[in-house]
Order: C-alpha cells, then structure tokens, then sequence
C-alpha cells in the first residue's frame, strides 16, 4: 500500500489523539489551591468510557456520512486542475492547484527552477508550506536577497475573484517567508487572462508569468528587446520598468531593490562630471538594459547642448557617450539640478578625474554600512590622489567603531575600507539599534596587514557573491 | 477541510478559542483552564512526547505546562497565534526536563508498550507511533509532529525551534521519507 504525506502525517495525529492521556475536569476549579496540579491525568488511560473516544467516534461518524455523500465531488476538487500559478524570480516554478489548494503539480520553467526543485519533495504539499519551501530555497540558493528582492507571482483561474484570493494569499504567504529571513520584499501580481504571451514564453524559454511581463514592457518601449529582457531576473526587469514609469504589474507590497546597482543619484553625478558642468537642464535617468548589462541611461543638456551617457550600473564605468564634454568645470549653483561641489576642479588633461563628488563618496560609504547618514557620527571627507588617480578619503564614526573608507573619485568604486574600536560607550538607544551591514567587499589581499581591530581589504576583481546567480 | 480527517487542531475558530482562554486565565478564571486543556492536550502532550520519548515524562511536562501558563498568562500577549506561546512553553519544560534526566536516544521496546498503553490505541497507531518514536531523529520527529498535530507551517516551526527554514525543510522531508519507508515495508536506515 502506498502512503501519501497526507496519510502518514493524519495516521500520526490520530494517534497522538488517541495516546494523549484524557483528565479530570471536575478536578480544575478556582478553589483548589494554588500549588495543587490543575490538571488530574487519568492515570488509567482506559478510554472506551471516556468522554474523550465518544467525542471521537461522532466525529468520524459525521465526516464518513459527508465523505460518502459528497465522494465524487470530493474527488473531482481535490484532483482536477483549478489553477495555475507562476512564480517567477529568476527561477520560475509553476504550480498546478486542485480546488481545494492542494498542489497537484510542480514543474521548472528553466534550469534555476530544476535546482531549486531538486533538493524539494512537494508531493501532496499544501499551498502554503510549498511556497513556503520554494521561497525559502530561493533565499538559501541566493536567488532572493536584499539585492534582488523581487517576487512575480502570477495567477491564472477562470473566476476573477479565485484569482484576487490566490494573489492575496500568495503574496501574504511570500512577504511572510521573505521578512522572517530579515529581507524586506517586492511583491508584485498579476492575473493571466489570455495566452497572448505565449509565443514569447516558448521562444525564450520562460514561464508565461513572465512572458506577460516582459510583453507588457516592451508593448510601451518598443527600444526594449524582449531577448534581453528575457535572460534577467524579475528585479531587473521590474527596475526598468519602474525607471519608465511604466506600471507593467500590480505592486502588492515593496519596491525592487537597486542595491546592487550605483544609484540614480551616482550614475548623474558620474555623467555630469564627464560633461564638464554642474548646470545640467532636462535632466533624465532611467535604468535599461545594453548587450546583457544593466546600464543607466542618462541624458541632459547644458546651455542647450544635448548630452547622453550609457553607464554601467554596477561599476560607474562609462560605456558610451555623446556630446562633447565642456573642457573646465564650471561651479554655479544658481540653476536647476546642481550636481554637489566637486574637489578643486582640474582641466580634463591634467591631474586626477573626478567623477564622483565628495558628497556622492560620503553617500557610498554610508549605502555600503546599510545606514542613514543621522546615524553616522562625525564625517571627515578629504581627496587624495595616488598614481595620477584621485580619491575621496571618508572617515565616519557609527557607534563605537571608525570607518575609513577609500573611494575611487572616477568610478566611485570602494577600493579599500577598514573600521577599529574607538573605545566609547555606546549610548543607550531607545529602541533597538541597527547594526551596520559590513561593507560587500572584494577579495582579501594576503599582504595587507589588518588595521585596528577590523580588516582592511584592498581592491580585487568586481566579482561579487551574487554574480553567479542569474 | 471538511473531507480530511482529522483535522490539526489549529483552525482559526480553535485558535480564537485557545487565545480566548487564554485571556480568561489572565483575568482570574481558573475554569478556563479546563477548556484550553481540551483545545490544546493533543498539541502539547505529543510534542513534550517528542522531545522526551518518555510517557510519564510527557505527563508531568504536560501538567506542568498548564501551571505555567496559570502563572504566565498575563505575560500572553494577543496577537492571534496562541499555539506557538503554548508550545514554546512547552518545549522549555521538555528541555528543562530532559537535562535532568539521561535518555537514550531512541525509545525502547518497553517504553513504547507504555505509550501505547490505551485502548484507543489501535494497530494503526502502534505501527506509525513504532516507526516514529524509534526511528526519527529527535529534531525529525518534533518538526514532523508539530506539522503533523498542530498544523504548523515550516516557518513557524522554524521559529519555535529556532532552526533555520531550510533546516527544517530538509528534516520534515526526511522524516516523511523515514516513515513512509517503515510502513511501506523495508529497513529504515
């Protein structure tokens, strides 16, 4: 006879039911003294008589009535398809529910998908624990994090109000799972109503979920390839869109995370510093997507003249340009959207670039600790140059720790950065203090000797733990 | 669901009645006491079971715990999830106990006719109660127990045993491998 996990785990409550010893209600009452036990076992756990076992049989008695009355109905809920739902992060699993919720079946939209399934045995799972799996070999996969915090869930069921049931549960189901891990989730839905993305989905391989999505984007941008778009993770692709103000799905809760990215703010600053001005008009700046990389796309003009600037969003770096950059900088902060003082400006051929202003380097080491700048103490920013290269040095203090941090003034890249114990008393905070996030660096240099009580790194290859996950 | 039987014990009219008693405890009422036993015995006895694999020791933690919470309820705060406060108690007690007494890791023979001592015990039982007690490992059988009696999902067992998610994960399904294994026919390894 073959056991489903159902039948094991009722077959072991029905006899934890029938082991549990039965007591004494008339022994429980409010004159009893305090260090008396409240509660009389029966110390023969004879039941036969017991109030317990005939409380027992009328209960299976009532449900053998209904089961036998309701038999065809209860097959057809319990194992017909009702609805279909796709989750897609980067891996896409979709799950195929009976009436009642139970998760009839479960399959891969990609390879993700398969290794996250793998490890999973979700025969006969209820709804919520199967999500609750999946979620959760996401997160241990490192396919959701802070980073990429972005949950697609899309439903598909004739009736309209199954399917806001089904969304409303899932993505409830999902924030759970998520914040318990400590990340703050992007919950986004929709309700597939046709099979229109179809053709996409089979093209590039993908869940229909996501196909609606990337169809609903590239529908209001027709610049989008929805190619490129196809081989991103849903955070990314919800990033772009949300840089188009396009409202390509529904957001339930949350918004994508650019953490992994330099900012709106950098990549502007980065653009104008290359223009050669600080008086930048129609100012624009939106993420897209270029020959696989996630870029920022940021135009303006200066005193008319246009400019356009593609830059990696990851690294800062410069990947094309047009316009001719102004050859000294100007500081006048009178006009619209002034970018921060820069150090002392040098000419374009001569001395160190700087791309980045000092107040964008203090923005980076505060961004890479995870904190606001009114819980950073003292801030000293100073500019260095080393090697014809120039540098921010910032120098911040967040609770009993110094930070020194070293940035590139061109990339805006953290080169080095090291913290000790300054030995103070931490003041006593009147909730619960964050603690700082210990900045994402590269690898360790063996020849660098630690400073203070922290470790100092020197700057290695870009390559970050999330690289390997799609 | 009404066609699956039995039911876990944690449907939201039964957890609104267990915070309810819960309550009326803080407030005085000893009576209450007896209606939370028989919302919640099932939930408690099995897990402090599976903890201790040692009936008698069951008992008394089970006991105990009901004292506790006479003395603690006012400390309950009502957010809706009684049960994960009741058996937090609970495994407190069975930690505290176990400490205190030296146990084998599985249970023996003769413990297990002591467990199954009812006559409401049936050969089913027996058979599931065998393959469980003696053949899970002590955090398989109390993740499996707590999704199996009370209805826990994953996360919140993961939370009360302070495990992470996946660890959890990765137990329940060996333990549901373990049993159907056992009751399948075949050695369980």
């Amino acid at each position: 006879m073959k056991y489903s996990n159902r039948d094991i785990e009722n077959m072991l409550s029905t006899a934890y039911k029938n082991i549990t010893p039965s007591a004494d209600c008339a022994a429980m009452s409010s004159d009893r003294p305090a260090n008396q036990k409240v509660i009389e076992m029966s110390s023969a756990r004879t039941r036969r008589q017991g109030w317990q076992y005939k409380v027992a049989s009328l209960a299976a008695a009532f449900a053998i009535v209904f089961t036998g009355a309701f038999g065809y109905v209860s097959y057809n809920e319990h194992n017909a398809v009702d609805s279909i739902v796709d989750i897609d992060v980067n891996p896409s699993v979709e799950l195929k529910l009976s009436k009642t919720d139970k998760v009839l079946e479960v399959s891969a939209a990609n390879r993700d998908a398969e290794k996250v399934l793998s490890e999973l045995d979700l025969a006969d799972a209820e709804l919520d624990d199967a999500i609750d799996m999946i979620i959760g070999a996401m997160v241990e996969y490192g396919y959701i994090s802070e980073d990429a915090n972005s949950v697609l869930i899309s439903v598909s069921n004739k009736d309209e109000h199954r399917n806001e049931e089904l969304k409303n549960m899932l993505s409830t189901e999902v924030e759970a799972v998520l914040r318990q891990r400590s990340i703050d989730p992007a919950i986004f839905s929709q309700s597939l109503r046709s099979k229109a993305a179809k053709p996409i989905a089979e093209q590039y391989g993908i869940s229909i979920g996501k196909a609606t999505l990337i169809q609903n984007i590239v529908k209001s941008d027709k610049s989008l390839n929805p190619g490129e778009l196809s081989q991103l993770p849903v955070n990314d692709i919800i990033l772009i869109a949300g840089s188009k103000a396009q409202n390509a799905v529904e957001t339930v809760s949350g918004s994508a995370s650019d953490k992994a990215y330099i900012g709106e703010s950098t990549a502007k600053s980065i653009a104008a510093n290359h223009a050669g001005s600080q008086n930048v008009q129609n100012l624009k700046v939106g993420m897209s997507i270029e020959n696989g990389t996630m870029i920022y796309e940021v135009s303006f003009t200066v005193s008319g003249t246009p400019f356009a600037y593609d830059i990696d969003a990851r690294t800062g770096a410069i990947i094309g340009f047009t316009g001719k950059p102004i050859s000294n900088n100007q500081h006048n902060s009178s006009n619209n959207d002034t970018v921060p003082n820069e150090p002392e400006e040098t000419p374009e051929e001569q001395g160190p670039v700087y791309n980045i202003s000092s107040d964008d380097a203090k923005d980076i080491a505060l961004s890479s600790l995870g904190i606001t700048p009114d819980k950073a103490g003292k801030v000293s920013i100073s500019s260095k140059t080393k090697d014809d290269r120039g540098y921010y040095e910032v120098r911040l203090t967040v609770g009993t720790r110094d930070y020194t941090y070293v940035i590139d003034g061109e990339t805006g890249k953290i080169v080095m950065c090291g913290w000790q114990n300054n030995g103070k008393t931490p003041e006593e905070p009147a909730e619960p203090e964050e603690v700082p996030t210990e900045p994402p660096v590269p690898e360790k240099d063996p020849a660098d000797k630690p400073q203070g009580n922290g470790t100092v790194y020197e700057s290695g290859n870009e390559k970050t733990d999330n690289d390997d996950v799609a | 669901m009404l066609f699956s039987n039995p039911e876990p014990e944690n449907t939201a009219r039964e957890t609104a009645n267990i915070e309810q008693c819960i309550l009326r405890i803080a407030a005085g009422d000893i009576d209450a006491v007896g209606i939370l036993y028989k919302e919640t015995k099932t939930a408690v006895y099995s897990f402090a079971l599976s903890i201790l694999r040692n009936a008698p020791d069951a008992e008394d933690v089970t006991q105990d715990v009901y004292i506790r919470i006479c003395d603690f309820a006012q400390s309950y705060k009502p957010k809706g999830r009684p049960l994960p406060w009741v058996l937090s108690i609970t495994r407190n007690l069975s930690l505290m106990k176990l400490r205190k007494a030296k146990r084998e890791d599985t249970v023996s023979d003769e413990e297990l006719e002591r467990v199954c001592e009812s006559d409401a015990v049936t050969q089913d039982d027996r058979i599931v109660l065998t393959a469980a007690l003696q053949g899970l490992a002590d955090e398989e059988l109390q993740i499996i127990t707590l999704h199996a009696v009370s209805g826990f999902k994953h996360r919140e067992i993961a939370d009360l045993l302070e495990m992470p998610l996946p660890t959890v994960l990765s137990k329940y399904n060996r333990a549901l491998k373990k049993l159907r294994l056992q009751l399948e026919g075949g050695d369980m390894k």
